[in-house]
């Protein structure tokens, strides 16, 4: 079915009610604690939703099969020398940091002492007040509506 | 909360620093540079990949907004 494109400076109208409708989640968990049944419920609920619209919007409709992304990461490892040289310093810097990023939270995590802070101890400065949860909580939302939907193939595959 | 900085912080500000320093070299980079876009892009190009991202963003979500202040 063809669609007309959309008009420009003009929302439609399920991303208005979308953006509206994280707001006021947003507004109503900045004023829980962590340990509120309201507070648990949302997260767990919202994340079963993420996972459940990411196979629908993405049923057949996903760039490649998983065997196909694995392959195509095989193939740049195998033949590196032959790629292009920011392309290889890119891949080495980017793996580095976000492993490098993981593990030492991991690792801080398990160790559970006051010089090894966690990243979630810093995060925690900002989520003890309402306004740091609420502003937390929406870039979490829009983080993960981004993930559940960005990046599909225009056609089904 | 104690002004002191302690060993684990000085990490987290190495690697703050880091990524600091390369985004700064991706944006001066004109292109060439593989950028956080085209990181995301690969994270969502298959269902392991973007499945594995959605996990840790949950999780992340969990541990910040359920278990921390």
């Amino acid at each position: 079915m063809h669609r007309p494109p959309p008009r420009a400076g003009i929302v439609p109208a399920p991303y208005a009610v979308l953006a509206v409708s994280g707001l006021a989640l947003s507004t109503w968990q900045a004023h829980l604690s962590r340990h509120s049944s309201g507070a648990h419920w949302s997260v767990a609920i919202l994340v079963v939703v993420a996972f459940g619209v990411a196979l629908l919007l993405g049923r057949g409709r996903q760039r490649y099969t998983t065997r196909q992304w694995a392959a195509r990461n095989v193939l740049f490892v195998r033949t590196w020398r032959t790629q292009s040289r920011p392309v290889v310093v890119s891949a080495l810097v980017w793996t580095v940091l976000i492993v490098g990023v993981v593990a030492w939270d991991l690792v801080s995590f398990v160790v559970q002492s006051h010089t090894l802070p966690t990243l979630s101890y810093f995060i925690g400065h900002v989520t003890r007040y309402p306004l740091g949860r609420g502003l937390l909580f929406a870039a979490w939302l829009g983080i993960g509506a981004y993930l559940v939907s960005a990046r599909r193939a225009e056609r089904p595959q | 909360m104690t002004s002191t900085v302690v060993p684990g912080t000085v990490v987290w500000l190495a690697l703050a620093g880091s990524a600091v320093v390369w985004l700064a070299a991706v944006a001066l980079s004109a292109g060439r540079l593989v950028g956080p876009r085209q990181v995301v892009r690969w994270f969502l190009a298959s269902w392991l990949s973007r499945g594995v991202i959605l996990a840790a963003w949950g999780i992340a979500g969990w541990h910040v907004f359920c278990q921390r202040p």
